[in-house]
């Protein structure tokens, strides 16, 4: 009969072909075994199950939720400055043109400037 | 499908589109791990705002050595929990904290039995052997993953995580509220291997 850190680490996708091999052989003939691990596979599920953040799960499955959210630290993002990026210096120039030439009135404020 | 590492490299030519692509791909798994810590949806979102930011500002620091998605976990749980501390500190005002427990209580915990055994099990174990177990089972992460986050080998890791499942199989094993959730025979089986 093999350890349980055995069937834990079998469970996971852990072990080497040969070690899975050896392993799923075991499976057909042990029952024993078969119960050891049913019994983790039962307990990993009802950890898994216990995520206090699954009541969220509609909600984070929500694509326009997570856009906005996304949108929303983009925005902010935007505002902020890479250390030592000297490419990026550049490239937030390009950004406040871009962003400019939409908007007129700051294509104003930046010709006054 | 490109990776991570090829999508930072537009990253850091200035392509900022690219930086809100890795955004999508990787808040949602962001915005579990930070309400976990901090129990709070607002709280949440804010501690994901403010990891992308931290993640972004210190892109040139990022050397490739452990994978991005690890990375931007190490970022969040260090913010979640720098955003609790503060929390803590904070003057609390009693009745929203009863409206708050009781918004979550209603939405996101529904306690049975064995989730609340499993929750108490789960908050006993050590901090390592709780961090590799949630890290794996709630979040999907691979032992390497969680090897970098955690700062550890890789089989720290993974006897990390094979301690606490096995302490939580005897708990569990032994709870009587729980009695017939882990047939006897193994319960049996487990005293002979442990």
């Amino acid at each position: 009969m093999k350890k349980l850190e055995d069937w834990i680490d079998y469970l996971e996708g852990e072990g080497s072909l040969r070690e899975r091999t050896e392993m799923n052989l075991l499976l057909k003939h042990s029952i024993s075994d078969q119960m050891v691990l049913d019994n983790l596979r039962r307990l990993r599920q009802a950890v898994y199950e216990t995520d206090s953040t699954r009541g969220a799960d509609l909600l984070l499955g929500d694509k326009q939720y997570m856009e906005k959210m996304q949108s929303q630290i983009m925005k902010e993002v935007r505002k902020t400055k890479q250390t030592h990026a000297p490419n990026l210096t550049v490239i937030a120039g390009e950004e406040t043109l871009s962003t400019s030439e939409q908007d007129p009135a700051r294509v104003r404020g930046l010709y006054r400037t | 499908m490109e990776t991570d590492l090829n999508v930072l490299e537009r990253v850091k030519n200035g392509d900022l589109n690219a930086f809100s692509e890795l955004v999508l791909k990787h808040q949602k798994s962001l915005l579990r791990l930070a309400l976990r810590v901090v129990g709070d949806l607002t709280a949440a979102e804010d501690v994901v705002q403010e990891s992308f930011i931290k993640a972004y500002q210190k892109l040139e620091s990022f050397e490739g050595r452990s994978s991005f998605k690890s990375w931007l976990f190490q970022i969040t749980l260090n913010t979640a929990r720098n955003k609790l501390r503060g929390k803590r500190l904070e003057s609390v005002d009693i009745e929203n904290v009863h409206v708050a427990v009781d918004a979550m209580s209603e939405t996101i915990m529904i306690h049975t039995d064995l989730e609340r055994a499993i929750n108490i099990e789960v908050a006993k174990l050590p901090n390592k052997q709780r961090m590799a177990l949630t890290l794996r089972i709630f979040d999907d992460l691979s032992f390497a993953e969680i090897a970098e986050i955690m700062k550890c080998p890789y089989d720290t890791a993974k006897a990390n995580y094979r301690h606490a499942l096995i302490k939580l199989r005897h708990s569990i094993s032994d709870s009587t509220v729980l009695n017939g959730w882990m047939p006897k025979t193994h319960k049996r089986t487990l005293e002979v291997d442990a």
